[in-house]
C-alpha cells in the first residue's frame, strides 16, 4: 500500500482537572496519494482531533504521524509550520477568512508565510486569478467577505488552500451551515480538486452527502474508527449505524 | 496585493478605526509633549553652552565668598561685589602649565546714570591680555579696543555708537555680542579695566553718583587658559596652596551646576513624561490584549495555514509599532506646531525664571525628533510584547474545533 499519509495508533488524551478525556483511542489510517477520504461521525466522536493530529495542528498523546516517510511530529515548531503552509490545505468551518483582506489577498493568505512565494507577485496574482476562475469567483476579487455568501466565502478558502499547490487538502466540515444546494456545489468542487489538481483529500462531515462523491469512508464514534468502507455506495445501501 | 507581514498587519489595522485612533491620540501627545520639551532642554541646555564656550578660558579662579552668587550671576548676570588683590593675577601667570590669566573686574550699573536702563552687568576687562571678549574683537572688527569703548551684551538695547555713563564715566557703545541666553553675556558691558578703577575712584569723591565698593587695583576673577597637557588638580592645587581665600572653578563645574538647576525646572516635566509614557505602554498593552482575543480565531486560522509562532509575534508588534510610529509623527508635528505657537510666551516665562533659551541647530532638533521616533517604537513593541506572546500560545487546533 502507498503510505503517503501513515496515521499510526493515534491517541489523544485530554486532562480536564481530574478527569481524563480519551478523544482519540488509538486509530491508525494509511492514505494513498491521489485519495478523497471522507471521515463522518457525530459530534465528539475524535474526528476533528484525528485530522488536527494528521495535519500536524494538535500533538498526539501517543502514535506517530507520516507524510511522505517524514515523522511529522518529530519535527519543531518552525519546520513544521512550514510543512503544514507548503504540503498541506486547510479548509475550516465557517468564517475562516480574514475581515480585512478582500478575496485575492485572502486568498494569496498562505503565500505570506511562505518563503518562496513573495519573488513574483504578478505570477502569484496570476494563479491566484485563475484558482478563483475555476470556482466561478473570478468577478469577486475585490470583494470582502462580509460582502460574500456563505457557499462564496468557502469557495474562497478552497482557493486559499490550493494557492501553495499543497499535496494534501484536509478539511473540516466544509459544508457545515450551507444549504443542500451549495453543499453539492461544494462537494462537487472537492471531487474536481481530487480528480483535475490530484490532491489527497481527507474531509471531515456528518454529512452523508459527501458519501456519492468520496473514494473511503471513514466512520468514527467515540473516538475510534467504528468502521472503513472501501466502496462508500455500500453505506447508502444499508446505513452506517 | 498582501504578500508581506507588513502589508498584512497594515490591512489589519484598517478594521478597527477606534482602537486605532484612541492609540494615535494617547501616543500623539506623549511624543508630542516629550519632543517640545526635549527641545525646550535642548535649548536652555545649547545656550548655557553657548554662552560659557564664550568664556574661553578653562578656570575660573575667584573669591571663595563669591561662589554663592556664580550660578545666578551666569544665569541672570547678576555679579558678586567681592574683590581680590590685583597680585594674586601675577602669581598665577608664573605658574607652570598656565598659557593664559587674564584678571577681570565686575560691577553692577547704578540705576538712574544717563542713558542706563535697568542694571547691567558691567565688566572691566585688560585687553592687552584678555582672550574672552578680544578674540572676538580682532575677529568681528579687525581693529585694537578704544579706551572708551563699550562692547554690549545681545539683550541691551543699545546701538553702535550711543553714548553712556556708568558711576560718571561716559563710554561709547563700539560693538555688541550676538545673543547667547546666557544672562552674563546678554546683560554685560565689556569695557578697558581702567575705565571701571575709574568709575571706582568717581563713586568715592563726586557726592551725586553712587558709591561703589572701593576695587582700586583689585579685580573680581582670573580667566585662565592652561598649556596642552597641564593637569587641572595640579594647576588648582598650585593656585590654591597660597591663597586658602580663594576658590577655583572649572568651566565644567559651571556647565554641571547650570545644568543642575534647569534639570529641576525641568524634573516635573521629566516624571509627567515617565507616567505619561508608562500609561500609554499600558494602554496599548491593554488594547491588543483585547485584539488578540478577538482575532484568537483569525491567529489559529494563521498557524494552520503555516505561520510559524515568530511570524505571529512579528504581525502583532508591526500593528502596534505602525501605530506608534504614525502616533510619533503626528506627536513631532503637534509639537512643533505649538512649539511654534508658544514660542514667545515660553521664552516670557523661561526669563522670569531667570532660564536662558535659544532654539537649538537644526542638527539637534533632528536628532531629537528621531528620538522621539524611536521612543514611539520602543513604546509599540513594550505596548504589545505581551498579547503577542499570548498569541503565540493560541492552539491552531482550537480554531478547527470552533463552530463544530
Amino acid at each position: 500500500m502507498d503510505g503517503f499519509i501513515q496515521a499510526i495508533e493515534l491517541q489523544k488524551i485530554y486532562h480536564v482537572g481530574n478527569q481524563k478525556i480519551e478523544a482519540v483511542k488509538g486509530v491508525s489510517l494509511q492514505v494513498p496519494r491521489g485519495d478523497f477520504i471522507v471521515i463522518l461521525g457525530h459530534s465528539g466522536s475524535g474526528k476533528t482531533t484525528l485530522i488536527s493530529m494528521i495535519g500536524g495542528l494538535t500533538r498526539p498523546s501517543l502514535g506517530k504521524v507520516y507524510i511522505e516517510g517524514i515523522d511529522l511530529w518529530d519535527l519543531g515548531d518552525k519546520e513544521l509550520s512550514r510543512f503544514r503552509n507548503k504540503k498541506i490545505g486547510f479548509i475550516f468551518q465557517s468564517f475562516s477568512l480574514l475581515p480585512s483582506l478582500n478575496v485575492l489577498n485572502n486568498v494569496l493568505m498562505p503565500v505570506i508565510f511562505s518563503k518562496k512565494a513573495k519573488k513574483d507577485r504578478k505570477a502569484l496574482q496570476s494563479k491566484a486569478h485563475s484558482i478563483l476562475s475555476d470556482l466561478n469567483m473570478a468577478d469577486k476579487l475585490n470583494s470582502y467577505p462580509s460582502e460574500l455568501s456563505g457557499g462564496e466565502q468557502r469557495r474562497v478558502a478552497i482557493a486559499r488552500s490550493l494557492i501553495n499547490d499543497p499535496d494534501i487538502i484536509l478539511a473540516d466540515e466544509p459544508t457545515g451551515e450551507l444549504d443542500i444546494r451549495t453543499e453539492h456545489e461544494v462537494i462537487e468542487i472537492f471531487r474536481n480538486i481530487n480528480e483535475v489538481y490530484k490532491k489527497t483529500i481527507i474531509v471531515v462531515s456528518h454529512s452523508l452527502s459527501w458519501m456519492q462523491k468520496a473514494k473511503k469512508v471513514i466512520v468514527m464514534k467515540d473516538g475510534l474508527v467504528q468502521r472503513d468502507i472501501a466502496d462508500p455506495v455500500e453505506i447508502l445501501m444499508g446505513g452506517h449505524k | 496585493m498582501v504578500t508581506s507581514l507588513s502589508r498584512l498587519a497594515y490591512q489589519n489595522l484598517q478594521v478597527k478605526h477606534l482602537r486605532l485612533y484612541i492609540i494615535l491620540i494617547g501616543v500623539s501627545i506623549v511624543i508630542g509633549v516629550l519632543f517640545a520639551s526635549s527641545i525646550l532642554i535642548a535649548g536652555i541646555y545649547y545656550s548655557l553652552e553657548r554662552g560659557l564656550s564664550k568664556l574661553g578660558a578653562d578656570l575660573l579662579v575667584i573669591p571663595k565668598e563669591s561662589l554663592v552668587n556664580l550660578k545666578s550671576a551666569l544665569l541672570t548676570g547678576e555679579p558678586s561685589t567681592f574683590y581680590m588683590d590685583r597680585s594674586v593675577l601675577e602669581e598665577i601667570r608664573t605658574l607652570k602649565g598656565i598659557k593664559k590669566a587674564s584678571g577681570q573686574v565686575f560691577l553692577t550699573s547704578a540705576t538712574g546714570d544717563c542713558c542706563v536702563v535697568g542694571n547691567s552687568f558691567l565688566i572691566g576687562f585688560d585687553p592687552s591680555n584678555d582672550f574672552t571678549v578680544m578674540p572676538w574683537v580682532v575677529k568681528k572688527m579687525g581693529d585694537s579696543f578704544p579706551d572708551d569703548g563699550a562692547i554690549v551684551g545681545g539683550m541691551l538695547p543699545w546701538n553702535l555708537g550711543d553714548r553712556l555713563k556708568f558711576f560718571g564715566v561716559p563710554l561709547t557703545v563700539w560693538g555688541q555680542l550676538e545673543r547667547t541666553g546666557i544672562g552674563l553675556y546678554d546683560n554685560a558691558v565689556f569695557f578697558h579695566i581702567k575705565k571701571a578703577y575709574e568709575m571706582s575712584e568717581k563713586s568715592q569723591t563726586d557726592p551725586s553718583i553712587q558709591p561703589l565698593k572701593p576695587f582700586k587695583d583689585k579685580i573680581s576673577g582670573v580667566l585662565v587658559q592652561l598649556s596642552v597637557g597641564a593637569k587641572i588638580p595640579f594647576i588648582t592645587f598650585s593656585i590654591l596652596k597660597g591663597h586658602p581665600e580663594l576658590k577655583v572653578v572649572t568651566t565644567g563645574n559651571i556647565q554641571t551646576s547650570a545644568r543642575q538647576t534647569t534639570v529641576a525646572v525641568f524634573f516635573g516635566v521629566m516624571v509627567l513624561i515617565v507616567v505619561l509614557v508608562l500609561s500609554n505602554v499600558l494602554m496599548i498593552n491593554a488594547i491588543f490584549s483585547a485584539v488578540v482575543n478577538e482575532r484568537r480565531r483569525e491567529l489559529g486560522i494563521m498557524r494552520a495555514i503555516g505561520a510559524t509562532k515568530n511570524s505571529i509575534f512579528k504581525l502583532i508588534v508591526y500593528e502596534s509599532t505602525m501605530v506608534t510610529l504614525l502616533s510619533g509623527l503626528l506627536g513631532m508635528i503637534v509639537g512643533g506646531i505649538l512649539l511654534k505657537i508658544f514660542h514667545r510666551t515660553i521664552i516670557f516665562y523661561l526669563r522670569l525664571l531667570n532660564i536662558p533659551f535659544m532654539l537649538p541647530p537644526v542638527e539637534i532638533i533632528a536628532g531629537l525628533a528621531l528620538l522621539a521616533i524611536i521612543m514611539a517604537f520602543i513604546m509599540g513593541i513594550s505596548g504589545s510584547t505581551y498579547p503577542a506572546l499570548v498569541a503565540i500560545r493560541i492552539d491552531p487546533h482550537e480554531t478547527m474545533k470552533q463552530g463544530l
